[in-house]
């Protein structure tokens, strides 16, 4: 049997075993997307092998699939039979039997397969998902109409509120309050059908008065919504908030002690009497539930046992290179079957990859919330009241980055709140986003305290005394900070990361005899401009005309130093990468193609150059630099 | 012990006499109740002047009795976990 017959045969494998799975335990998401995922796969290496039949069968099976959503138990049955009569006629397919009998079986199966179950998107709405939805009002919210208290109300229609929270921060003290003006916030999960979009519709109506943050956390929650990793190992503090013993500005207080003395928590909050020694105990309890609970639902894997894997992984990927590179220069059938293999091949180590990186990843919104403990921890020492806020909880970060980046943006915070303290200033607000660009997450803090009197870039470095321990922080994963002095929404401190250490999707270009690699995410476009699009301009130095629009031009070669093979851009390729809205072109001598880049780190002392953020060993063994295209745009600007 | 009626009176609209109330009974009384018999269905500033005065009268080592909860109310005093 042929090599192709062989992967062919384990894919009908791999879809027979999870539709028995399906039989026996019942419809599951999870088991009917993997064997989705064969069917399609079991497309593909049947087109490949040149099984065109079983190749179009397995389409249609896959659509078929798509549409079932398992909603009506008395469906099940008549689904996993169908499943294994189409299973039966594909294994008699892939063994090369063709006659009129398997004809008409292939034929009555695809009726079968075109009536379907259910509409096509019915196995994704069965999902619930979990959001984490943070809302703050406009103080004067009330005197136009808006009642927060309805939007509650409506929230609890579109699915099941989990633990619903006051944000307490901006209430006053009762004898003072305003009663006429709003200043509780709220916060909750929610375990919904609907997706993001549909929950901000409840807050339309009070678009200029309420401001919402919605983040999915529905990875982290898995499926129970009591076993959120978060909630499960909660510190004591949140828990008595969540019971109602306690408040968010006592348990503020309670951080900024700790923070200054050695001492219990438990012990300071009975000690002050936010709580009685029996609530602190009950809290105890359940924290100690919870944490057997967490213990006994997930399994801990070493975080270096994990990056030696991901280096297998990457290791698997080189020699997969290698081989693709040696099928190249074949030329026989025996060539066309490898690359057909090595294709399907490259589909499962994108698999591997993609559930590896899944495993990587994780949220930003728990370290927001750690920094925010520790902001308000040190603000409230400091006699400072500082509104904190965050945005962009959702966006995920690789978890090998996770330690280094919050020393990181400790030091960022506690610098800010020294700058604020030194000025006088005694009510700030401090904003923390997190987005992705461009294959990199920007984290920033924004300061609106100290805006007001920081002028330069140049002032603020001087003033900040741990800019050094910063940069050491960053330097362990080719992070870079950015500082904005005193814009209209305040200092911005940017710190941008990479998405992954691990692999990225790159272009690989050639320049002389050098090769780099860019990150197919920040590119545009390439082509080729002719003569008269090229020009000087004063100011800009060399740019090329694209659509109207001058975008600057970089010589490679000049930038690194080395020989090309072409100096005139209307001979060579431009290529048009993207960072943030500024859009660069590339002079580059040719495309060589895409592929998988395993990230390998450089030392220091190799390039200081902002334009590189790593190396990649290529299928020949020559080692190829990666452009990090942010740093090359901020590089032609500085 | 001073008795507040909640009714429907009691929105946003003219959220601070009622507010103005409670504060004077919370200062004078060891105890204070709310009474929700009139009262079908309340608005956020009523909640955020209870969730206020709560911990007002607690910091004080004074209590909020809550009674006369029904339908619609109770719900949203639990949702708020005014009320358990």
């Amino acid at each position: 049997m042929s090599e192709s017959n062989n992967q062919i045969g384990h894919i009908i494998g791999g879809l027979a075993a999870d539709i028995s799975s399906i039989e026996t335990n019942g419809f599951d998401v999870l088991a009917i997307g993997k064997a989705l995922a064969f069917a399609r796969e079991l497309s593909g290496a049947a087109l490949a092998a040149g099984f065109t039949s079983l190749s179009n069968f397995a389409g249609k099976l896959a659509i078929f699939m798509e549409g079932f959503d398992g909603k009506a138990a008395e469906d099940l049955p008549r689904f996993t039979e169908l499943m294994k009569n189409c299973i039966e006629w594909m294994r008699i397919a892939a063994a090369g039997r063709s006659d009129e009998k398997l004809e008409k079986t292939r034929a009555s199966l695809e009726v079968l397969l075109s009536e379907g179950f259910s509409p096509a998107d019915s196995v994704s709405r069965s999902l619930k998902m979990i959001f984490r939805v943070r809302v703050s009002f406009n103080e004067n919210c009330f005197s136009r109409g808006i009642d927060p208290m309805l939007m509650i109300e409506d929230l609890t229609k579109e699915g099941e509120i989990i633990d619903l929270k006051f944000d307490r921060s901006r209430l006053p003290e009762f004898n003072v309050l305003n009663p006429e003006k709003c200043f509780l916030g709220f916060e909750f999960h929610i375990k919904t059908v609907k997706n993001a979009e549909e929950l901000s519709d409840i807050f339309k109506l009070a678009d200029r008065d309420a401001r919402v943050q919605i983040d999915d956390v529905s990875k982290t929650f898995g499926g129970d919504a009591s076993s959120e990793v978060g909630y499960l190992d909660s510190p004591l503090g949140e828990i008595l908030i969540e019971k109602g013993f306690l408040t968010v500005d006592e348990l503020n207080d309670v951080l900024a002690v700790m923070n200054e003395r050695n001492i219990k928590s438990g012990e300071l909050i009975v000690n002050k009497g936010y709580a009685t020694k029996t609530a602190v105990d009950s809290a105890l309890h359940e924290q100690q539930d919870r944490r057997t609970k967490l213990e006994s639902e997930t399994f801990r894997l070493e975080a270096s046992r994990l990056e030696s894997l991901m280096n297998v992984l990457g290791e698997i990927i080189i020699g997969q290179t290698v081989v693709a590179r040696v099928a190249e220069e074949l030329e026989s059938n025996a060539a066309i079957r490898l690359k057909n293999a090595l294709q399907s091949l490259d589909r499962s180590t994108r698999g591997l990859q993609e559930e590896f990186m899944r495993i990587r990843m994780v949220p930003v919104a728990g370290l927001f919330e750690k920094l925010e403990r520790f902001a308000a921890g040190i603000a409230s020492s400091s006699n400072i009241d500082i509104e904190i806020g965050s945005q962009g909880g959702g966006t995920e970060i690789d978890r090998m980055i996770m330690n280094p980046l919050y020393t990181a943006l400790q030091n960022i915070t506690r610098n800010v709140i020294t700058l604020n303290l030194q000025k006088d200033v005694k009510r700030g607000q401090l904003q923390l986003k997190a987005y992705t660009l461009e294959g990199n997450v920007f984290v920033e803090i924004v300061d609106n305290g100290s805006s007001n009197w920081i002028e330069s870039a140049s002032e603020l470095n001087a003033t900040f005394k741990d800019l050094q321990a910063v940069h050491s922080a960053l330097n362990e994963f080719n992070g870079l900070i950015d500082i904005f002095p005193g814009d209209s929404d305040g200092t911005r401190y940017r710190v941008k990361v990479p998405l992954s250490l691990a692999i990225i999707e790159g272009m690989l270009v050639r320049v002389g005899k050098e090769r780099y690699i860019f990150p197919l995410l920040s590119i545009v476009e390439s082509l080729q401009p002719k003569r008269n699009e090229v020009k000087t301009i004063e100011g800009k130095g060399e740019v090329i005309l694209v659509r109207g629009e001058y975008v600057s031009l970089v010589r490679l070669y000049d930038l690194f130093g080395i020989k090309s093979d072409i100096t005139e851009p209307w001979k060579a390729l431009v290529m048009i990468v993207e960072a943030g809205k500024q859009k660069v072109g590339v002079m580059i001598d040719d495309l060589i193609g895409q592929q998988q880049i395993v990230v390998k780190s450089l030392q220091e002392d190799i390039t200081k150059s902002r334009a590189v953020s790593g190396a990649a060993v290529l299928g020949d063994g020559d080692v190829a630099l990666i452009i990090d295209v942010h740093g090359l745009v901020r590089q032609i600007a500085a | 012990m001073d008795v507040f009626q909640v009714n429907n009176e009691v929105t946003f609209k003219n959220i601070s006499p009622f507010y103005q109330g409670l504060l004077e009974g919370i200062e004078k009384h060891q105890e204070v109740t709310l009474d929700f018999g009139g009262s079908s269905r309340l608005d956020f500033s009523v909640i955020q002047v209870i969730i206020a005065a709560q911990k007002y009268a607690r910091d004080a080592m004074k209590t909020i009795r809550i009674r006369n909860l029904k339908g619609v109310v109770r719900d949203q005093l639990k949702l708020c976990k005014i009320i358990r």
